[in-house]
C-alpha cells in the first residue's frame, strides 16, 4: 500500500467508525479530504478494513464489542423471521467492524422477487423500495424498513437486498484470508456462539 | 413475362400475405385476451358465489382435529394445551411483536377478553415470533389473555385455520360447538369483535 492509499485508509477509516459511511463514499470523501484525487491511491476494501479494524481496536474498544453483539443478534432475529426467503447478512455486522451506526444489511435470495414485499405488506409493516446496483449488471430491488433494537435503544435501519435464488451460486466464496462477503443465519449463530464463549 | 417484370408483382403478393398473417394474429389475440377475461371473471364468480371452495377452513367449517391437539409454550415457561378450550368459544389470534397492526391491537383484545369473559368467552393470542422479543413485548404492554409461543410453525397453523395468505394479524372466532363462525385477516377492533360474539352467546 502507498503512503496515500495507507492515508486515504486511515480516514476512511475514521469515517466508516464514527459515521456510518460505506467504504465506496468513506473512500472518495476521505481522498478528497485529503487532496488526493488519483485513482490509483484509493486503498482496495481489504486495506480499508483493516484500517478499520485498526481504528475500533483503538478508540472503541470498549464499546463496539457490545453493539456488534447487539445488531447481530438483532440481525439474526430477524434473518429467523425472514428464513423463507434465505437470508444472508452481509456488510459490516457480519465482518464484524459495525458499530451502533450501522444498519443491517440482508440479502435475501428469492425464488420470486416480489415474494418478500407481498409477506411484509400481510404484515403490515412499512417499507421504503430502493434499487441498488445488483450482482448482474442490473440494478436490484432494496427494501428498507426501520426495526427497534432494545438493547442499543434506538431504530436500526434494516436492508433487504432482493437476489435471484440462483444468485446463491458462488455467492459464499472466500477471499484470499478464508472469509466470506455474506452469512446464512446458520454461520451468524456459530460466531455468535465463539463470541459468547 | 421477363423476371423483372415479376419480381414487384411477387414482392406484392407477399406484402399482401403478410397484411393477411398480421390480421388474423392480431385477431387470435383479441380472441385470446376476451377468453382470459371471461375466464377470470367466470373465475372470480365461482368464489364469490362459494367462498369455501379454496380455503382449508371457512366459516361454520368445524376445526381441523388436528389444530386441538396443538400444545405451545407460554412466555412463562407453562404449557398451553388448545384441547383445554375445546367445547367453549374461543377467539384466537395470531400476531407478532414485529408486525405493526398486531401491535396495536392487542389492547382492543385485551378489553375484549375482560368484557366477555363473564360470557364464557376465552382469548389466546399466538405469537408467530421468538420467546424474547415476546417476552420483551409483554413486559412492556401487559395483557390479561393467554399467549402462547407458536415460533415460526404457527404459520401453518394460522393457514389450517383458513388463513391462506399468511399475513398477519390474523383473527379467528370459533363457537362451543367448535366451528368457525368468523375469520379475519388484518386488524380488528374492539366493537367488531363484540359484534361477532353477540351473535353467537347474546
Amino acid at each position: 500500500m502507498s503512503f496515500a492509499s495507507a492515508e486515504i485508509a486511515a480516514t476512511a477509516a475514521r469515517m466508516v467508525v464514527e459515521e456510518g459511511l460505506e467504504y465506496g463514499p468513506a473512500k472518495r470523501r476521505a481522498a478528497k479530504q485529503l487532496g488526493l484525487t488519483g485513482r490509483g491511491d484509493l486503498p482496495d476494501n481489504s486495506e480499508l478494513e483493516e484500517a478499520v479494524f485498526e481504528y475500533l481496536s483503538v478508540f472503541c474498544a470498549d464499546t463496539q464489542p457490545a453493539e456488534l453483539r447487539a445488531l447481530r443478534e438483532l440481525a439474526a432475529m430477524w434473518m429467523g423471521r425472514l428464513a423463507e426467503f434465505r437470508p444472508h447478512l452481509t456488510g459490516a455486522i457480519w465482518r464484524g467492524t459495525a458499530t451502533r451506526l450501522n444498519d443491517i444489511h440482508l440479502q435475501l435470495y428469492c425464488d420470486d422477487s416480489k415474494s418478500t414485499e407481498i409477506t411484509l405488506l400481510n404484515k403490515g409493516i412499512a417499507f421504503e423500495v430502493g434499487s441498488v446496483p445488483g450482482p448482474r449488471g442490473h440494478d436490484v430491488d432494496c427494501l428498507s424498513l426501520s426495526i427497534d433494537c432494545p438493547a442499543l435503544n434506538e431504530a436500526i435501519g434494516l436492508h433487504l437486498t432482493i437476489l435471484d435464488a440462483d444468485d446463491l451460486r458462488g455467492a459464499l466464496k472466500a477471499d484470499a484470508k478464508g472469509r466470506t462477503d455474506r452469512g446464512d443465519l446458520a454461520a451468524l449463530n456459530k460466531l455468535l456462539a465463539q463470541d459468547g464463549a | 413475362m421477363t423476371p423483372s417484370d415479376a419480381a414487384p408483382l411477387n414482392k406484392q403478393a407477399g406484402l399482401t400475405a403478410r397484411r393477411t398473417l398480421l390480421a388474423l394474429v392480431g385477431l387470435s389475440a383479441a380472441a385470446g385476451g376476451a377468453w382470459w377475461a371471461w375466464r377470470k371473471q367466470a373465475s372470480t364468480n365461482t368464489a364469490a358465489a362459494s367462498p369455501q371452495a379454496d380455503a382449508a377452513s371457512a366459516p361454520g367449517d368445524a376445526v381441523p382435529a388436528a389444530v386441538w391437539q396443538q400444545q405451545f409454550d407460554t412466555p412463562a415457561g407453562a404449557t398451553l394445551a388448545l384441547s383445554a378450550f375445546q367445547g367453549k368459544p374461543l377467539l384466537i389470534n395470531f400476531w407478532a411483536t414485529w408486525c405493526p397492526p398486531c401491535v396495536k391491537e392487542m389492547p382492543e383484545l385485551d378489553r375484549f377478553s375482560q368484557t366477555f369473559k363473564a360470557k364464557g368467552w376465552h382469548v389466546i393470542g399466538l405469537a408467530i415470533d421468538s420467546p424474547t422479543p415476546v417476552k420483551a413485548f409483554l413486559s412492556k404492554v401487559g395483557v390479561g389473555f393467554d399467549i402462547g409461543l407458536a415460533g415460526m410453525g404457527g404459520t401453518e397453523l394460522s393457514q389450517a385455520l383458513g388463513n391462506d395468505a399468511g399475513g398477519l394479524p390474523f383473527t379467528v372466532l370459533i363457537d362451543a360447538q367448535g366451528r368457525i363462525r368468523q375469520r379475519k385477516a388484518g386488524g380488528t377492533h374492539f366493537d367488531e369483535l363484540a359484534a361477532w360474539a353477540n351473535e353467537i352467546t347474546p
